[in-house]
């Protein structure tokens, strides 16, 4: 597995764990009436995503320091551009939904939180995209 | 000129149009009136139905018009057009990334809805002309 994989696979288990944990504790305050943002709770989780992710790619980049360090080359330059694409599909419909939920009149809390939601959901489909780009090619 | 450069002149054309006819009407109330007070909900969604009826009419024109798009077997002409729509797809995507980020720090800093909207629409539009900029000077060559 080349250093580009493992480092889709490490964003791909930071975003679903780490983001799964914040959406999970979110939907139960919504279900239990505390629709309210706790930007607190938003931010610790993003600057503990923001660790994991430092901290994993000093890991792997020291397993295999001479593959961290490789340019990328063209097969690597199209997977990442194909990932960034359809993340970018993602992200876009994300937006463009917490802008209907903002023409609506929904809450601060629905609308950040469906924000939050896209940047996470284009990070997991950035990483299986690139995934399934190199294991059967773009 | 492919079919898919121009349909991105047309999209950038129709985006322009929508953007600047909404902005016409919001601007000037700025400062002018309380947030509260500004009028943005029809006009933004006046000016996105705008620039999707503009996109179908121009494609539907396009396709008809264009015999050398009825005879291809699909929309997307070759491999430089599939590698351009890649290109500008991404950093279309990329400049959305950035929106969609700095929408989301001004909804934990908790500043007026208007603004978060403005933010998304405008920050989306300018986030398209981006993605078809990039296609547009791909196809001249010059990405």
């Amino acid at each position: 597995m080349s250093f580009r994989e493992k480092i889709a696979v490490l964003t791909l288990i930071a975003n679903v764990l780490i983001y799964g944990m914040y959406f999970g504790n979110t939907a139960k305050a919504a279900l239990a009436g505390e629709a309210v943002l706790s930007a607190g709770h938003m931010i610790s989780t993003i600057v503990l995503l923001i660790v994991v992710m430092i901290v994993g790619t000093i890991i792997v980049s020291s397993t295999a320091p001479k593959d961290a360090d490789a340019p990328a080359d063209e097969r690597d330059r199209l997977i990442s551009m194909r990932s960034d694409q359809i993340a970018g599909y993602v992200v876009s419909a994300g937006a463009g939904g917490s802008l209907v939920l903002a023409l609506a009149g929904f809450s601060v809390f629905w609308i950040a939180n469906l924000v939050l939601l896209a940047l996470v959901a284009g990070e997991i489909v950035k990483s299986v995209a690139c995934l399934i780009g190199y294991r059967q090619g773009v | 000129m492919s079919f898919m450069e121009k349909f991105n002149l047309a999209a950038l054309a129709g985006g322009v149009l929508a953007l600047g006819w909404y902005l016409v009407r919001i601007v000037p109330q700025i400062g002018q009136v309380p947030l509260d007070e500004i009028s943005w909900k029809w006009p933004m969604a006046i000016a996105m139905g705008i620039f999707i009826v503009l996109l179908v009419i121009s494609a539907v024109r396009m396709a008809i018009s264009d015999p050398a798009v009825r005879k291809a077997d699909g929309i997307i002409d070759d491999e430089r057009d599939r590698d351009i729509e890649r290109r500008g797809d991404a950093w279309g995507g990329h400049a959305m990334h950035a929106v969609a980020f700095a929408a989301l720090v001004m909804l934990v800093l908790d500043v007026h809805s208007f603004w978060i909207a403005q933010t998304l629409f405008i920050g989306g539009m300018l986030a398209g002309v981006v993605s078809i900029g990039v296609k547009l000077f791909a196809y001249r060559g010059e990405v």
